[in-house]
């Protein structure tokens, strides 16, 4: 065997220095596929129960908190609508991430809130619509009978009920006022988003159009576009109506408080004159043309009710009615999301086992979102979860440096204590074998860990000396061999 | 031409008498770093693998590629040889020489010595701390551990373990009961180490005082936000958890704690399945595992080494000889540790094994070349001498090398690396004194117990 491997050597040096080179570059395409393994496989054995069970629960609830903490001087300072609207800005941008188990927050609650009222909105929205046409219905049956009936007797009874049903409609009226107005702004926007949507396809399309062998995608793009366009348009009409809508309901609140002035008179005076009557009589029949406009109007922003996605608040009123409670105090819910009046907590609960890349992609999206916001020193980014991800990082770099500097380090050692022709050829050989071995980890598929990064070091230490041993057994015998002395 | 046919004859030699033995060397070291693969850690297993692999990469390596390379650059190009080295080598012979017929001289006094003094070491290495928490491993002036140690002031824990349990229904007036029991009583159970309780009860518990019933559970949660309760409970309600926050502890505080937790909640009357899980089971489970297994592997690793130089030799001498220097310096090494106060870490507990596989490698090739040498001389002593003085300072530079590699490990910003670091230079240093002075003194009473059955023999 020794002898054959002697013969090999030198018969076909050159042969066997390609065919190590050919192997060499192999092993070399091995080193792409090497993974780096850090999850908890690398900690304790997958058919243990303390894995099993860890994993099955990362499965079911998420695994450790990235905590995000804000500072503030008080609740006042804390749950701000400014604060809700960066915590919201960044609830949207992590929402991108599959990975992430669920994000836990003060903005979220609002959300749940917000998300709730406008369910009940949208219900009250609906009731209201159809109370309005009953009420326009009513009061053109009422208009034509007092025109009609001039004359009769129980008027008073009549006009009581008008009263009463027009109070009632006073306050149908301020109740609607409130939420048109937040209603229409968030139209506007939605509208202006899509029509900047079908721009770009618009120019996608035009593009498209020069290719006859896309004709059918550009007539469908075409017609899906239009479709976008012509909803967009019909939002934007919707809010523009409805502009008017908070005036129509203060006039005809106005309005409706007049004929009461006037009824009451009415019924005070007893006297009744055909022509007032004839006259009230025209003007209840315009109010019922209005509500009939105004229920019309508002079933058709409840029908595309659901193109909305409830939104934080902008008033910080309305956030405080969400955040205190009747008392004035912090509602508990926020409560736990509070540290002693001064920090504010915002969550992220990660899915088991995700892996390095997306862990570190999330936790720089947060940092880099607080310091867009310019909240980058006045939070906290911390929890187990950031802290591995350095080790981690931190240890990579280590390692590679510390690769590096054992390779100074040998030169250092082979030029003073190895003095033989071609001194760092064994320095040479070994980082070739260090890098093979890197190689068939990877076609043996077994992944690096935060261990094994340690191996470079050692690895260069103990397998040089092989090379050591052989070059210098060589140089011995090619002096005169240990036999001659 | 003379040149030619001499680095032809060069390497003939080479590999007819050195490949034996490195390869012999190799396997020792192998099957020392093998041991490592008993390891219940996975990370410590494959870095086991590793090494066992680069090891063989780099045999096969100098192997068919240095000796090739270095006969072609001989062969084909004409290169005179040098006489000042010899001359400088043999100053050093000369002193190897002196060293090791002075070790001969007190042979039985070094052999008491050396193994007094390992003993000793073992019986101090028993007293040895094991240093468990991994935030003590990295650079301290980190800011991520600067971040999370002023995270744990502000909201006193970032640790948490989750009591899981489950049933077909967890909302039956049993579980919840159970659950409401466990949730308000563990933090009067385990003060010194929970900090706060937080399940489905306590949420609840929030909104109202009354008795949870399950239809009551089941009309509250329906007002609870998604987000979190999905924290808590599965959607099926057949899983929920007990989030415990507890003291930032070391493990062995931290393996007691969970201990009792279990014993607690098997003690508690439930008919779900409970266990105890979160991170921090996982990295206690890791970290006893890597601490309490080294003097299993240490001794599976010698165990192996024996094993296989039996095997290669023959000979129950043969392969016992090289292990005994070795074997010695684990003692040594706790010793030491005692003495400068250092504690255990992951990665130095695996110091055992690896020094094994390192260290036989000197001893080893001291053996072969002993035995070599003695096929001239009659003179045990002799052979021991020029032994030495020959392979001392191969030996010497193959330590030196093995010790630049490492060394870098000590300049490492990272405490467990640079601990690791250290560590193994001082056990290399001591095998490398225990090659030189302990394993002549073995290879010297060997040859006279072995010339001594010779002559009963005969």
């Amino acid at each position: 065997m020794l002898e054959k491997i002697a013969k090999l050597v030198t018969k076909y040096p050159m042969k066997m220095i390609f065919v190590g080179v050919v192997i060499f570059l192999v092993l070399l395409v091995g080193i792409t596929k090497v993974e780096l393994k850090t999850g908890n496989e690398t900690l304790i054995q997958t058919d243990t129960s303390e894995y099993i069970d860890n994993f099955n629960y990362q499965t079911e609830f998420g695994s450790d908190p990235i905590i995000v903490l804000y500072k503030g001087d008080g609740y006042n300072d804390l749950f701000t609508v400014e604060n809700m609207a960066y915590m919201n800005e960044l609830e949207e941008k992590l929402s991108y991430y599959d990975e992430i188990f669920t994000i836990n927050s003060p903005v979220s609650l609002v959300k749940e809130f917000a998300g709730k009222s406008a369910d009940q909105y949208e219900t009250a929205l609906l009731e209201l619509s159809n109370g309005l046409e009953d009420v326009s219905v009513n009061l053109q049956t009422m208009s034509e009978l007092l025109a009609s009936n001039a004359n009769t007797d129980d008027i008073d009874t009549t006009l009581n009920q008008l009263t009463i049903a027009v109070n009632s409609m006073i306050d149908g009226q301020e109740n609607l006022g409130i939420g048109v107005t937040n209603l229409i702004s968030s139209y506007a926007t939605f509208s202006t988003q899509i029509l900047t949507v079908t721009d770009s396809i618009t120019i996608v399309i035009n593009d498209l159009s020069t290719d006859p062998s896309l004709n059918d995608q550009v007539t469908m793009l075409t017609t899906a576009n239009n479709q976008l366009i012509s909803m967009a348009n019909q939002m934007s009409t919707i809010s523009n109506d409805s502009q008017a809508l908070p005036m129509i309901t203060t006039n005809t609140i106005a309005g409706l408080q007049n004929i009461i002035l006037g009824l009451t008179g009415m019924i005070d005076n007893q006297v009744l004159v055909t022509s007032q009557i004839a006259m009230l009589s025209d003007n209840l029949s315009m109010i019922a043309s209005n509500l009939h406009l105004m229920s019309t109007n508002l079933l058709m922003i409840h029908d595309n009710f659901n193109v909305l996605t409830s939104s934080i608040p902008t008033e910080q009123s309305t956030l405080d009615m969400m955040i205190y409670d009747e008392t004035g105090e912090v509602r508990s819910t926020f409560e736990s999301f509070t540290i002693d009046e001064e920090y504010m907590m915002f969550l992220v609960i990660l899915d088991g086992e995700v892996s390095n890349e997306i862990k570190g992609n999330i936790i720089d999206t947060i940092k880099e979102s607080l310091e867009e916001q310019g909240l980058a020193d006045i939070t906290l980014v911390s929890g187990k979860p950031v802290l591995d991800m350095s080790i981690k990082t931190a240890m990579m770099d280590s390692m590679q440096s510390m690769m590096g500097l054992s390779a100074l380090i040998m030169i250092g050692v082979l030029l003073i204590v190895f003095r033989v022709k071609w001194r760092l050829l064994p320095l040479g050989i070994i980082l070739v074998a260090v890098i093979a071995t890197i190689g068939i980890m990877g076609w043996l598929n077994i992944g690096l860990t935060l261990v094994s990064m340690a191996v470079f070091p050692v690895l260069i230490g103990l397998g040089i000396d092989y090379a050591i041993q052989f070059q210098s057994r060589y140089t011995e015998e090619l002096a005169g061999g240990s036999n001659n002395e | 031409m003379n040149n030619k046919n001499n680095s032809k004859e060069a390497i003939t030699k080479t590999i007819r008498k050195s490949a034996p033995a490195i390869l012999t060397a190799l396997i020792a070291t192998a099957l020392g770093l093998l041991s490592l693969y008993i390891s219940p850690v996975p990370m410590i297993q494959d870095f086991g693998k590793m090494l066992t692999i680069g090891m063989i990469v780099s045999f096969i390596v100098a192997l068919l590629i240095l000796l090739p390379v270095l006969f072609v650059r001989d062969y084909f190009f004409h290169i005179e040889n040098k006489k000042k080295k010899t001359k400088k080598s043999n100053k050093f012979e000369n002193i190897m020489n002196k060293i090791t017929k002075t070790v001969l001289k007190f042979k039985y006094i070094i052999l008491v010595l050396a193994i007094g003094s390992a003993a000793l070491g073992v019986y101090y290495d028993q007293k040895v701390g094991v240093e468990t928490d991994i935030e003590t491993f990295m650079p301290q002036d980190t800011q991520e551990l600067l971040d999370i140690r002023e995270l744990r002031e502000i909201i006193g824990s970032t640790e948490q373990l989750s009591i899981v349990y489950s049933s077909y229904d967890i909302y039956t007036d049993d579980n919840l009961d159970w659950i409401v029991d466990i949730t308000n009583n563990l933090q009067s159970e385990f003060p010194d180490e929970i900090i706060k309780v937080k399940s489905i009860s306590s949420v609840l518990n929030q909104l109202t005082t009354e008795h949870l019933t399950p239809n009551l559970v089941t009309n509250l949660t329906k007002n609870l936000p998604a987000e979190q309760l999905k924290m808590l409970v599965n959607e099926d309600a057949t899983k929920g958890v007990i989030i415990v926050s507890i003291n930032d502890l070391e493990s062995d505080e931290l393996e007691t704690f969970i201990e009792n937790l279990k014993i607690y909640l098997d003690n508690s009357i439930t008919n779900m399945d409970v266990t105890v899980t979160g991170q921090a089971v996982i990295d206690v489970e890791m970290i006893t595992a890597l601490t309490t297994g080294r003097y299993t592997i240490t001794l599976v690793g010698m165990a192996l080494v024996f094993i296989g130089l039996l095997i290669i030799y023959r000979n129950p001498l043969k392969a016992i000889i090289p292990l005994i220097p070795i074997s010695l310096i684990v003692g040594w090494s706790g010793a030491i540790m005692y003495l400068y106060d250092l504690k255990y870490t992951p990665l130095t507990a695996t110091l055992g094994a690896m020094i094994i596989g390192i260290g036989t490698e000197y001893t080893i090739l001291i053996m072969e070349r002993y035995f070599e040498e003695k096929q001239k001389t009659i003179y045990t002593n002799d052979a021991i001498v020029i032994t030495l003085s020959k392979m001392g300072k191969p030996i010497i530079v193959s330590a030196l090398t093995t010790i630049g590699g490492f060394s870098a490990l000590v300049i490492s910003d990272f405490e467990i690396l640079s601990n690791f670091g250290i560590m193994t230079l001082v056990n290399i240093s001591l095998a490398l004194l225990s090659t030189i002075i302990v394993m002549p003194a073995v290879l010297s009473i060997q040859g006279s117990i072995v010339s001594l059955f010779h002559r009963k023999k005969v």
